[in-house]
């Protein structure tokens, strides 16, 4: 027999495989029942199927990071201005503002840096098998992605509180919890849909930095994580 | 790749396409997402998850023949369902194919060898239907399975050889 001749056969034995085990699911009482979001999402799929794949395909914390990149970039462009015409506007210490809102929270920093470049920190202490794959850096923001053999990905971030920036996170079915994180407090995103991302953010209000790590895992492991942050180099 | 993807499911006509196979197929596909996961809102992430790998490889529904298709999609379902599972760490991969082997031995007929695929350990029955039945890379199903592409390669060997001893022993053809 050919290699190809078995894969034909294997295909069938796959084929009718599949046969009798819809034979034993097509008797389940069960009833799919669809609600409201999945209705929407199928809508949009038929609508658009490629378009609607495109979004889907997307992490939701990808689209966060590049939403917090251009907050911090829009909003550090329109201050930035004011606060070079008047730099004594500038305060010598920092602040933010936490906005809840029904889908995200935002966290509007006043006071901070106006200056410098970014340290650089890593996560020590990464469950088995992951590498950092990719780095963004911004001159205010550095988005690490490391990920494993299975491409399950954890995606750590870190902004420098610069005046007039900001933040913002997407907690749309999400529980939120304040927590420490090395004495620092911060909040955990734990969103109610299995298999999506939890996020940890804290702020370290001596380095003037805001850090967040978003991912598959539970909250033990990703504070495990958290805590394990630290400064790799310095470059103020 | 994404050239090519561009290439399919923009036109008129194969959005006509996809929503004739949604409204033909999703029915089915949402039961056995549901069965494996027993939970609605998973058993819709499956479904969604399914249909994000159909348009995806929507290219290759103008290849499958039609009888074929709805086992396509069902197969497509059923491992995103499970993906969801393995995530949650609900179910651990079973490896132990000599084991399996040894329960091989008494296979007489073609319907006893389907029968004995329905038992394969997960991990292989979900290795070769991915690539054999869905026809995803190996790289999509390391991703899939959270496995190496070596030991997706390894998987997909090692259950050829095994189907390849049975049905040469008995002289079941193709």
């Amino acid at each position: 027999m050919t290699d190809r001749e078995l894969d034909v056969l294997m295909k069938r034995i796959m084929i009718d495989s599949i046969k009798l085990d819809l034979d034993v699911i097509t008797n389940d009482d069960v009833t799919f029942e669809p609600s409201l979001q999945h209705r929407r999402q199928i809508e949009l799929m038929l609508k658009d199927p490629l378009g609607w794949s495109k979004k889907r395909g997307r992490s939701i914390w990808k689209t966060v990071a590049y939403n917090v990149a251009a907050v911090l970039l829009i909003i550090s462009l329109g201050f930035g201005i004011l606060m070079a015409s008047s730099p004594t506007a500038r305060a010598v210490f920092i602040q933010w503002v936490t906005e809840w809102y029904e889908t995200h929270i935002a966290y509007y920093y006043e006071g901070g840096t106006t200056s410098g470049e970014i340290p650089q920190y890593e996560i020590t202490e990464l469950p088995e098998g992951f590498v950092e794959s990719e780095r963004i850096e911004f001159p205010e923001l550095v988005s690490i992605t490391y990920e494993n053999e299975a491409g399950d990905a954890i995606y750590f971030n870190y902004s420098l509180i610069v005046q007039g920036g900001a933040s913002g996170f997407y907690i749309q079915d999400s529980d939120v919890f304040d927590i420490e994180v090395n004495h620092m407090s911060g909040q955990f995103f734990e969103l109610n849909d299995p298999g999506s991302f939890n996020t940890i953010t804290w702020i370290d209000t001596n380095q003037n930095i805001q850090f967040d790590i978003s991912c598959v895992y539970n909250y033990v492991d990703i504070l495990h994580m958290a805590t394990s942050v630290s400064l790799v180099k310095t470059t103020k | 790749m994404l050239a090519f993807l561009l290439s399919v499911l923009e036109s008129d006509e194969d959005r006509i396409q996809f929503t004739i196979l949604y409204e033909q197929h999703h029915a089915k596909m949402e039961q056995v997402a549901l069965h494996i996961l027993g939970k609605q809102q998973d058993a819709e992430d499956a479904v969604q998850n399914a249909f994000l790998q159909v348009i995806r490889h929507f290219e290759k529904t103008s290849e499958i023949p039609c009888e074929e298709l709805e086992f396509w999609l069902i197969a497509i379902v059923k491992n995103e369902a499970l993906m969801i599972l393995r995530k949650d760490r609900k179910i651990l991969s079973l490896d132990d194919l000599d084991a399996f082997e040894k329960s091989a031995d008494d296979i007489m007929d073609y319907m006893q060898l389907v029968e004995l695929f329905r038992q394969l350990p997960e991990s292989y029955r979900a290795v070769l239907e991915m690539k054999l039945l869905i026809g995803y890379t190996d790289k999509e199903i390391s991703k899939h399975l959270g496995i190496s592409e070596t030991a997706v390669s390894t998987r997909a060997s090692r259950g050829r050889s095994l189907f390849r001893k049975l049905v040469e022993k008995e002289g079941i053809h193709a």
